[in-house]
């Protein structure tokens, strides 16, 4: 009975255990088949995200492996809305840490979507803030950022990206598909307390890295002369273009206005982002009679000692009268070009013909795209031989109805300066993935450079072009230490109201090389409409004398002509003199804050000089000075380098430098009497301390200057600035 | 009473390679964390470099030494006539490299 009544118990146990484990299995069942992609679906909401991870962009680099763009990873901030129970709180808080408004923040907070960005590429300290925030539903995630740690220093060059990294100008823009590496998807998993893990490992494709021909100091050199230059002749823009004629490599290019690429956005205004070196159109004025005068050399019409009759200042083309900018009467080719005159050039181009003229012009790269690897280069504008009217070979001898861009006349330019042979201008040396070199394609590739005009035809015109800077507009341009030849050119510019010839608006400007024989730099000036003093040979020259002076150096290019010191200083005194303002075109402008020269007379006229002056003269400067003044050696103890560098030269000592520190030791000694010019060793190093004993210990007899004190110069300098 | 104990053992080597494989899919997850962990340090380590190469890129500028050059520091550029080349004279070089050797043997 007892074991019957077990056994029922038994059954009743089982039973029950096998209806509820019926009803689980059933349940599971159930889920497993009929539910199976609905919680699917949330786990994987719940657990899983697939992130997108923006490409790494390749870095920008100039010729000397110097970053100029690179990107960074920064956080940015996004959101779960479903996650998110009081979004109207979270909304505050977020606005209060990102610094934006509250409705805002909310109305990404009510998208429907699974993902919404908050705000992307935050400064550090916004991210932290977020993160200690902790709110549920709201998260970062590392992005890339762009950075150009130069700030606007070639910015037309590389242009700059929005939001998502696309290249929107310049390099960034040209070379986008290398440079922008390939987005990609990664999935993560997440934890109960959304900890993430068993993340994939992203793919390692991350955009081609770009080296540049361009330097990053001679880019700063163009930049900051050409700053100068706008800012004392207030011209509406300008640009500097400064290229190797050897090879077509461009080692800067400098625009005028400018813009931070860090802060440029699709906003910034067109003219402030415009490569002016490849996209702006000109009449290029007297600069284009290089390309009369190349024609006519190369097609043996004339020879530089030819004499023309230029009208004294008037000649009729096809019924027009075209006036020259002064009243020239005979001149030879050479004066011609040195002097700039239209008549002389005109009657030129009449006799090499229309045709042949055509053909020189367009075989220098007028009219057709350079095909420089920069994006928006403009064509130029060059009417085909068919649709020229009479007058037109008068005014496009004199650089009227062509349009041109710098870069086209700097790369004719420097056509003529290596001896004939037209490069491609180019700013991408290479492009590479880690150590591979990747093909070039596209504007990359490289063309042979052209033969324009035979080497004795350059050689001719470099010697004239010479003249120029000797003799004639362009004497603003002689270099100190090295020899250089260009042209200045002053173009009308069209009013746009009347359709004429604007009197007072112009396109100053001066393209030249330096060394002659062996040209190691191009450089073009182009300033647009400067006020007050508007000719090439006046504002343009100064600043191809500034860039070069600079960059020779630089480049460690030996002088090719002796540099007279005393000539240089004579020069200056005498030009401080006269013009105060001319002295600031003619000398660095930081020359004027060098201490006292040595006394020189200059006995002749100043070789900077003017139009009315005859070209084929020659000037001499003869200086004499005072060699055989006996000078008191001062006592340089104590003194830094500084001082007595300048002590030295004021004196007019020819001081050699040993050590660093303060001055210990001179010789000759402190009293000796020396010629004017003599040599003067210090050698420096950190004095001994004398120590007497006070009542309190010991204290330093004379106090060590151990912190440099402003110099006269540099207060000079700072007071001039501000 | 064999058929019990090889039931049990059948049961015991089931459980063991059940927990064998619970441990094994816990030990994954725990592993997942640290390969996350150490590949957000290393993450970390290379944001850092980047910010280093970028600030050492931003110092760099030459606007920026520039300025620091000529306001701080009160220094001018030098003018073509202050610039001399000299001409190392021949074997200048041996010598110099003689006497580096020398002094670091030392």
């Amino acid at each position: 009975m007892q074991q019957s009544r077990a056994h029922v118990r038994l059954l009743i146990v089982a039973g029950v255990a096998l209806l509820w484990a019926t009803a689980v299995f059933g349940r599971l069942g159930y889920l497993q088949l009929y539910r199976h992609g609905d919680y699917l679906l949330r786990a994987q909401r719940q657990q899983q995200r697939i992130i997108e991870i923006s490409p790494k962009r390749g870095a920008i680099y100039d010729r000397n492996m110097h970053a100029l763009a690179m990107s960074i990873k920064v956080d940015s901030a996004f959101a779960i809305p479903n996650e998110i129970k009081d979004k109207a709180l979270a909304a505050q808080l977020l606005s209060g840490v990102l610094g934006i408004p509250a409705d805002l923040v909310e109305s990404r907070l009510d998208s429907s979507q699974n993902f919404v960005w908050i705000e992307r590429k935050l400064t550090p300290e916004k991210s932290e803030a977020i993160t200690a925030l902790n709110l549920k539903g709201v998260y970062t995630q590392a992005e890339n950022k762009r950075f150009y740690p130069k700030a606007d220093l070639a910015s037309h060059v590389l242009g700059f990206v929005d939001v998502d990294e696309k290249g929107l100008g310049g390099i960034e823009y040209a070379l986008d598909n290398q440079i922008r590496g390939k987005s990609e998807k990664i999935g993560m998993m997440a934890d109960a307390h959304q900890k993430w893990f068993d993340g994939a490992e992203a793919r390692r494709d991350h955009g081609a890295n770009v080296v540049l021909t361009l330097d990053e100091k001679i880019q700063y050199i163009a930049e900051r002369e050409l700053a100068t230059a706008i800012n004392k002749t207030h011209a509406l823009a300008g640009t500097v273009v400064v290229m190797n004629p050897n090879n077509g490599e461009l080692l800067a290019v400098a625009n005028w206005p400018t813009f931070d690429p860090n802060a440029a956005s699709a906003g910034t205004p067109a003219e402030f982002r415009m490569n002016r070196a490849v996209s702006a159109l000109y009449e290029p004025g007297s600069t284009f009679k290089l390309i009369t005068l190349a024609a006519a050399f190369d097609q043996g019409i004339t020879n530089p000692d030819e004499v023309f009759d230029c009208e004294n200042g008037a000649i009729y083309v096809a019924g027009h009268k075209i006036h020259d900018h002064k009243r020239f009467g005979l001149l030879t080719v050479a004066d011609i070009l040195a002097l700039s005159s239209d008549v002389g050039a005109i009657k030129i181009a009449e006799r090499l013909g229309a045709p042949k003229f055509y053909d020189y012009i367009h075989a220098f790269g007028f009219g057709t795209p350079t095909g420089v690897d920069l994006p928006g280069e403009s064509r130029g504008l060059l009417r085909p031989l068919a649709n020229w009217s009479p007058i037109s070979i008068g005014a496009i001898s004199m650089g009227q109805e062509v349009g041109v861009t710098p870069l086209q006349l700097i790369s004719a330019v420097s056509a003529i300066a290596n001896g004939g042979m037209l490069y491609k201008p180019h700013i991408v040396a290479e492009v590479r993935r880690g150590d591979t070199v990747l093909p070039r394609e596209g504007l990359l590739v490289a063309s042979e450079p052209r033969r324009v005009i035979q080497p004795e035809s350059a050689a001719t015109l470099r010697r004239l072009m010479e003249g120029v800077v000797l003799n004639g507009t362009g004497t603003r341009a002689r270099l100190d230490g090295w020899t250089s030849a260009g042209k200045t050119g002053s173009a009308q510019k069209i009013d746009p109201n009347s359709g004429r010839y604007s009197p007072t608006q112009l396109i100053a400007s001066f393209t030249g090389f330096a060394p002659i024989n062996n040209p190691a730099v191009a450089i073009l000036v182009s300033l647009d409409s400067p006020i007050g003093l508007h000719e090439g040979g006046m504002v343009a020259a100064p600043v191809f004398k500034r860039i070069a002076e600079q960059v020779l150096p630089y480049l460690e290019v030996s002088p090719d002509v002796p540099v007279n010191e005393r000539l240089v200083q004579a020069a200056y005194k005498k030009q401080a003199q006269n013009d105060a303002e001319n002295l600031e075109d003619f000398t660095p402008s930081d020359f004027s804050l060098l201490p006292e020269q040595p006394e020189a007379v200059s006995s002749s006229v100043e070789p900077h000089s003017t139009s009315n002056l005859n070209p084929s003269s020659h000037l001499t400067l003869a200086v004499t000075a005072d060699e055989d003044t006996e000078i008191s050696i001062p006592d340089f103890s104590g003194k830094t380098m500084r001082d007595v560098t300048e002590m030295c030269l004021r004196l007019g000592l020819d001081p050699v430098l040993v050590g660093t520190n303060l001055a210990t030791e001179q010789t000759p000694a402190a009293g000796s009497q020396v010629r004017r010019g003599s040599r003067i060793t210090v050698q420096f190093g950190i004095p001994a301390m004398k120590l007497t004993a006070t009542g309190n210990g010991f204290k330093s007899a004379k106090p060590l200057r151990v912190t440099q004190q402003p110099s006269k110069v540099a207060k000079k300098h700072v007071r001039h600035r501000h | 009473m064999r058929n019990l104990y090889r039931t049990v053992a059948l049961g015991g080597i089931i459980a063991a390679f059940f927990l064998l494989y619970i441990y094994q899919h816990f030990k994954c997850i725990d592993l997942s964390f640290q390969l996350e962990a150490a590949r957000t340090e290393r993450l970390e380590a290379s944001a850092l470099n980047s910010s280093l190469r970028l600030e050492i890129a931003g110092l760099s500028n030459p606007k920026r030494i520039d300025m620091i050059a000529r306001r701080q520091l009160g220094l001018t550029e030098t003018l073509p006539s202050q610039v001399r080349e000299y001409q190392p004279v021949a074997g200048a070089e041996v010598a110099d490299a003689q006497l580096i050797r020398v002094n670091h043997d030392q």
